[in-house]
């Protein structure tokens, strides 16, 4: 089905707002997206209406009922439109791979998303740089939402094509060295992409052979994924000091990205700063049964609105562990899904 | 006031201690090393299997049921100490943590452990000297263990008295690794002990590590005849690993409680509401954190009292409960999964219109659209799946059946009956009444087992050729 009126006005006003942070339209934006969303997406209508939140009540987008990651991976959340790309989630948490439909539209929108964002913070100085990615690229990957997103970013400011340093599930190590030993020579500065934990692989299985590896000046670092479950467990400024140790960056060169295959824009942080959500999102780290803001400082977990979801539920309850601080908030980890220590048998164990 | 309390009883050990911090409680802790474990053991299977040996089992089930007497007992000193730690050491409710030590100990009066071994054993007796077997036509004797060894867990609070009674009672002294987040209770129980009976201090020792630590592990396991192990499947399948194949390992593993519910127990508002109060004890005596406890109740459709309105009770009772026994403190971890599958349940029951979920405070029920099997984050939380005949649940119990533990039957005798051979078959240990699941008394065939028989070997005299 093509976009309706209702969907095409919708996205043009929330591309404007992107475009325009000096606007304070979210509030105003975020109200129109749930009434949108509670005609076109029939299940979570039913669950807003449950809530005693409707489109005639609804006066702050605080208010509306978010949807948990869970119901995602349960449900096909989408407003009907001719899906043209599915993105799969990973599959981590050991609750099955949830899927999240697109149609052309909103990939337009969440492309735009991504630039407006990527701008702002992974490439402020507007300065162009060779890629490398520790990640596969979208035609090995192409439902990883990861993927899709920094190969456009690497369209944008990348000088070449992107080197993939991951193809079929091997680290391609001699190449990545000589690609990178090359941006050295070059002085050309480079991106490096990848999971966190690619990130640290990639230098301890270097280091021994390399010592380091200085990058040109204006190169840049961007992890994203966290370490949990993982054999090795690093916290952030654990993983600065390896990082920056190993190719010499200011830290502040390194950032770290936190997003959901639910979410059509996602959140940075630069060195050890906090996240700082992009004017077109709301992140509430709440109390996680009275879902009221937890104070500066404490933990809770983080609820996120996003414009940019218009096909999907706009505000996603998440089983993250966040942490709210005064410039915005930290993710510390995510929630075990275990109960309090007990004898009792949690059934993801039995299956 | 900050509380000092140890966190391990080791006879022989003389080395360094440090301490550990939580709430007003301070853990004093031992640094062991392999040596210090063998010595213990060592000792232990000299002089403490040498003690043992000096009391008839009627003395020593006397000396465990003062014992139980005392922590039954609300106002002294040591066990406000004890709850006050356990307490800040868990998140559990210090009013929980001091029901579930009362509860326990409840079930451990002389009588009952001793009614427990004869269950088992024939007689109790057959520890003491050797004893007549008509069944033989001869004579025969039971022995424990020369060293028993356990691994612990911190689930039920006080739940540590238990393998050191029944090894004990078997003169097998015991060497276990308590829980790494509550060394209290075992260390506490043995001093009232000493404190009734002091050598009997001699044939205990109850160690603290951090679990993973092989070393010490194998030193505590290699001189032991028996592994008793407490802990989920991922825990015992490394113990299990570590022990190797040819000792003899009693384990009491992960397990799910469930109710069900006939129409005799819906038959007015306040018989329903009744058993309501019941359920919610059995869901709130240790938050929901033991075995016994239930996570789905299957109820039966068209009683007087409908599925849902029943649903309603057992959340009103189990918000009147938290006053009596408050909930524990959640952490954002737990509280993030719990919030999770609150969300999910909300989303579900507004697609289904007989699905609905109930969740206030500290309570959370759903009442499923249609009956199935699936467990709960234990937080005071219940499945409610309706059904048309309580049989109809049992096949879908069927997959899960290692699993089964305790089962709670509201309905006629007659039908609890023909319901108890189905469970039975598929590996259920107890059925009893809800209300009572918490409470299951030393005399229970422990997970279908024989928990002392499994502990012992026998001799027998042939009298006649």
């Amino acid at each position: 089905m093509p976009p309706s009126t209702a969907k095409k006005e919708l996205i043009r006003s929330i591309t404007a707002f992107i475009a325009d942070k000096t606007r304070n339209d979210f509030n105003n934006l975020a109200c129109r997206l749930f009434a949108y969303q509670f005609e076109a997406i029939p299940a979570a209508g039913a669950y807003y209406r449950k809530c005693g939140v409707t489109p005639a009540n609804l006066k702050d987008f605080r208010d509306i009922p978010p949807i948990g990651l869970n119901v995602f991976k349960r449900y096909e959340l989408f407003d009907g439109s001719r899906c043209s790309k599915t993105f799969r989630t990973s599959g981590t948490s050991g609750k099955g791979r949830g899927a999240s439909c697109f149609a052309d539209e909103d990939l337009a929108l969440m492309t735009t998303s991504i630039m407006a964002n990527a701008g702002a913070t992974l490439f402020a100085d507007n300065r162009t740089t060779r890629f490398m990615m520790l990640v596969p690229s979208p035609q090995e990957a192409p439902d990883i939402i990861m993927a899709h997103g920094m190969a456009e970013i690497a369209a944008t400011w990348g000088t070449e094509p992107p080197l993939y340093a991951i193809s079929r599930g091997a680290f391609l190590g001699p190449e990545a060295v000589a690609f990178l030993k090359k941006c050295i020579a070059d002085q050309m500065p480079v991106t490096i992409i990848g999971g966190s934990f690619g990130f640290v692989n990639f230098v301890d299985r270097l280091t021994p052979e390399l010592g380091s590896l200085a990058l040109p000046p204006g190169s840049r670092l961007l992890d994203a994924g966290g370490f949990k479950g993982r054999s090795r467990e690093l916290t952030r400024s654990g993983f600065l000091e390896l990082m920056t140790a190993f190719f010499k960056l200011p830290a502040d060169h390194c950032f770290n990205l936190y997003g959901l295959t639910e979410l059509g824009s996602q959140f940075y942080s630069q060195g050890q700063g906090a996240k700082q959500p992009p004017h077109w999102t709301r992140v509430r780290i709440c109390h996680p049964l009275s879902l009221n803001e937890v104070e500066d400082g404490e933990q809770g977990i983080p609820l996120l609105y996003d414009l940019a979801n218009v096909a999907r539920p706009l505000a996603v309850l998440t089983d993250d562990l966040g942490r709210r601080h005064a410039s915005g908030f930290d993710i510390i980890g995510r929630a075990s899904g275990s109960a309090p220590r007990g004898c009792s048998l949690s059934l993801e164990e039995i299956r | 006031m900050i509380i000092k309390i140890k966190g391990f009883h080791i006879p022989t050990f003389q080395g360094e201690t440090y301490s550990r911090r939580i709430g007003s409680t301070e853990v004093i802790l031992p640094r062991l090393s392999a040596d210090d474990i063998s010595r213990a053991c060592d000792h232990l299977m000299d002089k403490g299997r040498d003690i043992l040996q000096r009391y008839t089992t009627d003395q020593l089930a006397e000396i465990f049921g003062m014992a139980a007497d005392f922590w039954q007992q609300d106002d002294t000193d040591q066990k406000a100490e004890v709850v006050v730690a356990i307490s800040d050491l868990t998140g559990l409710s210090r009013l929980v943590v001091c029901s579930s030590i009362t509860v326990e100990q409840g079930n451990s009066a002389s009588r009952d452990i001793l009614a427990a071994m004869d269950r088992d054993l024939g007689s109790h007796r057959c520890l003491d000297h050797f004893w007549f077997d008509p069944h033989l036509a001869g004579q025969t004797r039971a022995f424990g263990p020369r060293l028993t060894s356990a691994v612990l867990t911190a689930n039920v609070p006080g739940l540590s008295y238990l393998p050191m009674v029944r090894a004990l009672m078997v003169k097998s002294p015991l060497i276990a690794k308590l829980a790494s987040n509550e060394p209290i209770f075992g260390p506490a129980w043995i001093k009232s002990v000493a404190a009734i009976e002091p050598p009997l201090a001699e044939a205990v020792a109850l160690c603290h590590w951090q679990g993973g630590n092989e070393a010490l592990q194998k030193a505590m396991f290699d001189p032991a005849e028996v592994a008793i192990l407490y802990g989920g499947e991922a825990t015992c399948r490394s113990l299990r690993q570590a022990i190797g194949p040819h000792k003899k390992i009693i384990e009491h593993g992960h397990k799910i409680g469930l109710l069900m519910v006939g129409r005799e127990g819906l038959r007015d508002q306040e018989s329903a509401r009744e058993l309501a109060r019941r359920i919610a004890l059995d869901v709130a005596m240790f938050d929901q954190r033991a075995c016994v406890a239930p996570q789905i109740v299957y109820v039966e459709r068209d009683g007087a009292v409908s599925t849902l309105e029943f649903t309603r009770f057992v959340e009103d009772a189990l918000i009147e409960l938290e006053g009596k026994l408050p909930p524990s403190s959640l952490s954002v971890d737990s509280g993030a999964s719990l919030a999770m599958a609150r969300n999910v349940a909300l989303f579900e029951a507004a697609q289904h219109q007989e699905m609905e979920l109930f969740a206030r405070s500290s309570a959370t029920l759903i009442h499923e659209k249609e009956a199935h099997f699936d467990t709960v984050l234990p937080t005071r939380f219940l499945r409610v799946c309706p059904v048309q005949e309580l049989a109809d649940a049992l096949p879908l119990l069927q997959p899960f059946s290692t699993y089964l533990q305790n089962v709670g039957i509201e309905a006629d005798q007659t039908r609890i009956n023909t319901l108890a051979a189905e469970l039975g078959a598929m590996g259920v240990s107890r059925i009893t009444r809800p209300g009572l699941m918490h409470r299951p008394t030393m005399r229970w065939k422990h997970d279908g087992t024989a928990p002392f028989s499994d502990l012992v070997r026998w001799t027998d005299i042939e009298l006649e050729v």
